[in-house]
């Protein structure tokens, strides 16, 4: 039987995919590999002497759990961002256009340094790719399985060479739906108490839609309304409310202003600092991303914590400090 | 040392040789690409002009290795200009053995070359795991020769602008999402990240990135960068800009290369010179003939 990297995966009990991929998910380990970490290979038909091949287990593809994510915390400047929203609200292409964007190049002054979530960020953009087949550019729907768990970005400022390690945490809209409903739900994201961002994302085509629009609006203000009273989030917590969908949005702008009056007016005092943006990651309408906007939308998170004060460097070169330490007898 | 064990990479080994007054210590150097970029070609392109050195301080052949049976089996096809057939992954032994000499230091070499299918890499990116014996091969390299290909996209075409407007309903299932399918760059900076990461590698290592296929570069129309850095910053971008953003891990240079000289079996003129006289390397604004380059950066001989 298949085991998979995903512990709480039933597939080696009863061979049932937890994300109901089959024989195709990347989680899977197959049999032979599975139930052996050594394994023969016949080289070929000249050369039949069995060769002992043993494989050891490389980056894994499934979000860190929190305990990785403390390591890349303990590194250095680790900066986590909670992305909150309604289901399909545009989370994963938020996610996804980051990706793009430095893989087009860096990103508002920002340098790619790595990621163990590699494998992640290409799924998510996969039904977006003309490599795909698919007819209408769509996303993967985040899993539940995965809100306590981060998506690993490091970045290097072009200027200042300083590396940051982004932990990106990605809250499912089911989820955030159960936190409003439920404060021991909400309790129980605890990246969020973490978090030196709070992204919370409302979808610029249910606003445009009278339908829709007052619940939208009403989630994601009861949402910040439980955070707060929990205590997880608060003067550290940088809150950014964006507008996704942006070419969906157009002729509702006046709808969108007034969002914004309102919890500025709301929240403003009681989080560290607030800031709102509108973007449009994936636009259907012909129009480009708003990419830009985007990286200037990153690089807030990359450069910003209010959760320590931010060491200033003295303003010598830094091959001179050791030089310092020298006239102390080393 | 390089015996079955070693046989899923590509490396490079100077070692002391009895008739030489000079000793060097072994020093290896890897080799990574993913499928069809161009190492086995490179390979053949290098054995012509270790050969046939132009200049007296030209890193060169000083000999015949005793077993050449998997570089003669190409060379029928690389002499004659055209594509080679692509490397048999269920053959295990694929060794090449080249023997060289740099004159400016007296230092004599051995270049071992298991001429392994780029899927061992692709490997590594699916599979999430790697054999323990290339891994402990890792231990002490020199640096590492790293294969894109300059008329290959780097990543997966999005559906934007116009294209997602345009796209309609249809029933057509898009095709599931399998690793394999992940765009060339990110899978090559995964494989990166895992040889410094989890390699007990040298640090920083020096990392030469060979853009092959350069003379499809230039062309007109074509308004790409002429300079291999610069290509590589704007077509391999996620990649430049990972070995920039880790300079404690990496010293890197980037090369431009084309083991033909054109593209295999369309040469045209240059079917008129001979094999190594073909061979193009470019660095920044200079193209010379000399393919050993990277190896002697590689291997601090200059």
């Amino acid at each position: 039987m298949p085991s998979c990297k995903l512990e709480n995966c039933p597939v080696v009990k009863d061979g049932r995919c937890l994300e109901g991929r089959g024989a195709d998910c990347p989680n899977l380990i197959p049999d032979s590999i599975a139930s052996e970490p050594t394994r023969e290979l016949l080289a070929s038909a000249d050369h039949i002497k069995p060769i002992q091949l043993t494989f050891e287990p490389l980056l894994g593809l499934a979000p860190l759990e929190v305990a990785e994510a403390r390591n890349f915390a303990r590194r250095g400047p680790c900066t986590v961002v909670a992305l909150a929203g309604m289901p399909e609200c545009g989370k994963t292409s938020l996610l996804a256009r980051l990706h793009q964007l430095f893989q087009a190049g860096p990103v508002a002054g920002f340098d790619f340094a790595g990621s163990r979530s590699l494998p992640h960020f290409e799924e998510l953009n996969w039904l977006a790719t003309i490599e795909s087949g698919v007819s209408k550019p769509t996303m993967k729907r985040s899993s539940t399985l995965f809100d306590n768990c981060f998506l690993h970005l490091a970045v290097r400022s072009i200027d200042s060479g300083t590396r940051t390690e982004l932990l990106l945490n990605d809250i499912t809209g089911e989820t955030f739906e159960k936190a409003v409903a439920s404060q021991s739900k909400c309790e129980e994201l605890v990246a969020l108490a973490r978090a030196d961002h709070l992204v919370i994302l409302v979808d610029g085509a249910a606003l445009a839609s009278p339908i829709l629009r007052y619940h939208h609006i009403e989630q994601a203000s009861d949402f910040l309304q439980r955070v707060l009273g929990s205590g997880q989030c608060g003067a550290h917590t940088a809150l950014q409310i964006v507008i996704t969908k942006l070419d969906k949005l157009r002729g509702h702008e006046a709808v969108a202003d007034k969002i914004e009056a309102d919890f500025d007016a709301r929240f403003r005092a009681a989080v560290g600092s607030l800031k709102f943006w509108r973007i449009a990651a994936r636009p259907m309408d012909g129009s480009l991303p708003t990419s830009e906007l985007i990286g200037e939308f990153f690089s807030y998170w990359a450069r910003t914590t209010l959760r320590y004060p931010t060491p200033t460097l003295p303003n010598v070169r830094r091959d001179t400090w050791a030089r310092d330490f020298c006239r102390y007898g080393n | 040392m390089f015996g079955e064990t070693h046989g899923r990479a590509i490396f490079v080994d100077m070692a002391t040789d009895p008739d030489q007054s000079m000793e060097v210590s072994p020093r290896r150097v890897l080799v990574v690409g993913l499928p069809e970029t161009g190492k086995s070609s490179f390979i053949h392109a290098l054995d012509e002009v270790l050969k046939h050195p132009v200049t007296p301080h030209d890193l060169r052949s000083y000999g015949l290795a005793p077993d050449r049976s998997y570089i003669q089996s190409g060379k029928p096809k690389f002499l004659a200009g055209q594509k080679l057939d692509r490397t048999d992954r269920q053959i295990e032994d694929t060794s090449v053995e080249l023997l060289f000499e740099h004159p400016p230091t007296g230092q004599r070499g051995r270049l071992l070359l298991p001429d392994k299918k780029g899927e061992i890499f692709r490997d590594q990116w699916v599979d999430r795991q790697w054999r323990k014996d290339y891994r402990e091969s890792l231990e002490g390299i020199a640096g590492v020769l790293v294969f894109v290909r300059a008329d290959e996209k780097s990543r997966n075409d999005e559906l934007l602008g116009t294209l997602a407007k345009e796209a309609g309903e249809s029933n057509k299932e898009p095709r599931p999402w399998n690793l394999k399918d992940a765009s060339g760059q990110v899978q090559l900076v995964d494989v990166l990240q895992f040889i410094v990461e989890r390699g007990e590698v040298p640090q920083p290592l020096r990392i030469a990135v060979l853009i092959s296929a350069w003379d499809t570069v230039g062309q007109a129309g074509d308004l790409r960068p002429r300079d291999p850095t610069k290509f590589l910053d704007r077509e391999w971008a996620l990649l430049a800009q990972y070995l920039r953003a880790n300079p404690h891990f990496f010293n890197e240079k980037i090369f431009g290369v084309s083991a033909y000289g054109g593209p295999p079996g369309e040469l045209g003129e240059l079917f008129e010179q001979p094999p190594h006289e073909r061979a193009q390397l470019t660095e920044g604004t200079e193209t010379m003939r000399d393919l050993t380059r990277p190896l002697r950066w590689l291997l601090e001989l200059e």
